[in-house]
């Protein structure tokens, strides 16, 4: 599987008048292919968030495609794209991303009921997964009696809960101390190691140890790659 | 995502309960209101079909003291008399097409355990007003000694009921009709004037100079074609002396004035109590899902379709209003239906309950109303919500 | 989570004594039957149901206050108890002992439905009672 974005650019308005424009995103084109880790580095204000959004298929660029094994991601129609975000991707974003109501194993299998039921195999896989990101005694706690790192673990999980191609991480280490920090990236290596594309904003420069290329982004362009 | 909607209102308990009780109030207001309105209808209507006649005419002080008024309309007892001549008098006036006479009598309410009730006498052969409701009740004619009950008293089809020492038989009860001859006796002429000289002899009745077999209480006219009821009714009032002739319609038309006033009221209360919760509504539900717009942005981001984001929330919002609106119509069940003799002595008016059928239709116009109302004021937060920019929304979070 | 559980368990047996406080009071006092004897001295008929609502009333509220005071599994027998005897409470009023002439009268519009209501109300509490109570086994 192939992630190619081609001449992405993504514009933004401060205030509601078209005159403060504001490019976050300037004509970039990168690859993304299944079995690599790639890290995007660079500062704050960047784009990096910005362009992740949109690899993802979560943000329509203003100028250029983002082609998945060649289909334009935004030529297609909300459910086309939805199910490919459900099936094809993993997403952790930045921040709490919890639904508060559900209990964590609920929010890992969320992904999998939007569009249909989870199994015993699902489940099991679940509780694999919480194991591996030492979180399992909190599989029926409330999101609200988790800290930020086990929060942030739990998106990890969601996101990886349907064996995604590509899984997107923004910031995906932000909250979680150094001993976590390196089992998350572990892992996410071994995801790539097994055939998805995996693409990770970050600033921790440990990252690099972990990354098959490493993209440094400053102004809406990539630098060097 | 019926469960993820079920849970999000469970997880907000107070949130719930508050949509919740909204919408069981304006179910409430809805089906409650409807059925007094309509009550307020059918029992006109009823007053209508069961006064009969286009005039009735009756003796001067009844009138004026609005003794007749009060036992149409209240159901209160009451009794006078004139003399049977004015009957024919009545009868050669011109426009009159036929008259039946009706005889009054107050029961006491001396015997242990029965109070007083009003009877009413009517003549078989020439009777046009009574006889037709009797007859749906009871196919045959009254026997002597047979007496029809109204729907409101406590007595049933083969009971014995004692006036004046004298044991008649209730042969029919009449169906209700929401005005004073619910708690009535009707019964012929024969077995009320039997009645009358039981009273005299027991000395329990004191009629004075009055002769009973000479008198009646109320003639009933029906105008005959070609002439109106006004004009018979000056022509009543100009020559025949010491009665009081009045109209039908008149009377309806006063009872049906308040009745316009107070369902008016009531619409109006109806209409700003839904107009105020629907915007309560509203404001509910947009503050409730600003607070989750990131989850819902979430829900885009591992792959729910704008639609399913929508559906949810219509669907929180139709489980909270639907759960609200049975409350509301049990409430409204348990409180309109059983207290409604309370609701009509409050209102003074005719009163009439809808049938079942009619309140089972209410009760479903008032949960479509009810659903209709949580998916109006959920829809427009959904459309918003399901167009929410996910990107942008998980980026103002650094 | 038992927590909860239990606040919803006297949550319902207060309110289970509140109905009952209020039907056994409220047929002496708000929602009596007719007030005045009649000529002869006597009382009216409705006077002798709203007796027996009385006496039921009472046991209600006995019933209702075991259950709040108590602990074990007895008190669903005293919940089921409730039922049945709600029910009857129910049925007093014109169809077990006679109320008065008119339906206009007090006995007709204000006691009878007002025990209904109660009664039925009683009756749901304790069967939401019962369903609360088993949830917890």
């Amino acid at each position: 599987m192939l992630l190619e974005a081609r001449n992405v650019s993504k514009d933004f308005y401060r205030e509601t008048k078209n005159t403060n424009r504001f490019t976050a995103v300037n004509d970039i084109s990168i690859n993304v292919s299944a079995g690599e880790l790639c890290v995007l580095m660079g500062r704050s204000g960047s784009g990096k968030t910005t362009l992740l959004n949109i690899l993802s298929g979560l943000l329509k660029p203003t100028r250029g495609s983002v082609l998945l094994d060649g289909k334009d991601l935004y030529e297609l129609s909300d459910r086309e794209l939805s199910l490919i975000r459900n099936r094809s991707f993993g997403v952790i974003p930045q921040g709490q991303t919890a639904i508060q109501s559900l209990k964590v194993i609920e929010n890992i299998l969320l992904p999998l009921k939007l569009y249909g039921k989870a199994d015993d195999k699902d489940i099991s896989f679940a509780r694999e997964l919480l194991e591996r990101l030492d979180i399992a005694h909190l599989e029926t706690a409330a999101p609200a009696e988790l800290s930020g790192g086990e929060l942030r673990r739990m998106a990890i999980a969601r996101a990886l809960i349907g064996k995604p191609g590509f899984i997107f991480a923004d910031e995906p280490t932000g909250d979680l101390d150094d001993e976590n920090t390196a089992l998350v990236f572990s892992f996410l290596k071994e995801r790539a190691k097994a055939g998805s594309g995996v693409f990770i904003v970050s600033h921790e420069s440990d990252a690099k140890e972990y990354a098959d290329r490493v993209l440094i982004m400053q102004s809406g362009k990539i630098e060097r790659a | 995502m019926k469960s993820l909607a079920a849970k999000n209102l469970k997880g907000k308990p107070l949130r719930t309960a508050v949509l919740v009780i909204l919408s069981a109030l304006l179910t409430f207001t809805v089906f409650g209101g409807t059925v007094i309105v309509e009550s307020l209808d059918t029992g006109l209507a009823s007053l209508e079909n069961r006064l009969g006649a286009d005039i009735m005419v009756v003796p001067y002080e009844a009138a004026t003291q609005k003794k007749f008024e009060d036992m149409v309309l209240q159901g209160s007892t009451g009794y006078f008399y004139m003399d049977s001549s004015k009957l024919e008098m009545i009868k050669n006036t011109e426009g009159v097409k036929r008259v039946s006479p009706q005889f009054f009598l107050a029961s006491t309410s001396s015997s242990c355990c029965s109070v007083a009730v009003q009877i009413i006498g009517f003549e078989p052969e020439t009777d046009f007003t009574v006889t037709p409701w009797i007859k749906k009740s009871y196919g045959k004619d009254l026997e002597k000694l047979d007496v029809v009950v109204g729907n409101d008293l406590n007595a049933f089809v083969g009971d014995e009921l004692s006036f004046y020492g004298v044991k008649c038989k209730v042969a029919a009860k009449l169906d209700k009709t929401g005005t004073g001859f619910d708690t009535a006796v009707f019964t012929t002429e024969e077995t009320i004037k039997e009645l009358i000289r039981s009273s005299l002899e027991k000395k329990m009745n004191d009629f004075k100079d009055i002769d009973p077999e000479n008198s009646v209480s109320c003639i009933m006219i029906d105008v005959a074609d070609g002439y109106t009821a006004e004009e018979v009714l000056n022509d009543i009032n100009l020559h025949v002396k010491r009665v009081k002739a009045i109209q039908s319609a008149e009377m309806i038309s006063g009872v049906s004035d308040s009745l316009s006033g107070v369902s008016g009221i009531i619409r109006i209360l109806m209409t700003a109590i839904w107009v105020l919760g629907i915007v309560i509504l509203l404001l509910a539900f947009t503050l409730s899902v600003n607070e989750r717009r990131k989850e819902f942005a979430v829900l885009r981001v591992i792959g729910a379709t704008r639609a399913r984001l929508g559906r949810t929330v219509i669907c929180e919002a139709l489980i909270a209003c639907l759960s609200g609106g049975a409350a509301g119509i049990c409430l409204g069940i348990l409180i309109i239906l059983p207290f409604n003799d309370i609701i009509e002595q409050m209102l003074g008016l005719p009163f009439l309950l809808p049938d079942a059928v009619s309140i089972i239709k209410y009760v479903i116009i008032a949960v479509i109303l009810s659903a209709l109302s949580a998916v109006a004021a959920s829809g427009t937060v959904a459309a918003r919500i399901s167009r929410i920019d996910t990107g942008v929304i998980l980026r103002g979070d650094n | 989570m038992k927590e909860n559980k239990k606040t919803a368990e006297i949550i319902t047996e207060v309110i289970l004594l509140l109905l009952s406080i209020v039907l056994t009071a409220g047929v002496k006092t708000f929602i009596s039957p007719c007030e005045h004897k009649t000529d002869s001295g006597m009382w009216m008929a409705c006077h002798w149901a709203g007796q027996a609502v009385f006496g039921a009333g009472t046991a209600l509220c006995a019933n209702s206050l075991l259950m709040l005071i108590l602990k074990g599994r007895e008190r669903t027998g005293l919940a089921l108890a409730n039922i049945t005897l709600a029910v009857v409470t129910a049925f007093i009023p014109n169809t077990l002992i006679n109320l008065c002439m008119k339906s206009e009268m007090r006995c007709h519009s204000v006691m009878k439905p007002a025990v209904i209501v109660i009664s039925i109300l009683i009756a749901a509490v304790s069967c939401v009672y019962i369903v609360i109570n088993k949830n917890k086994e």
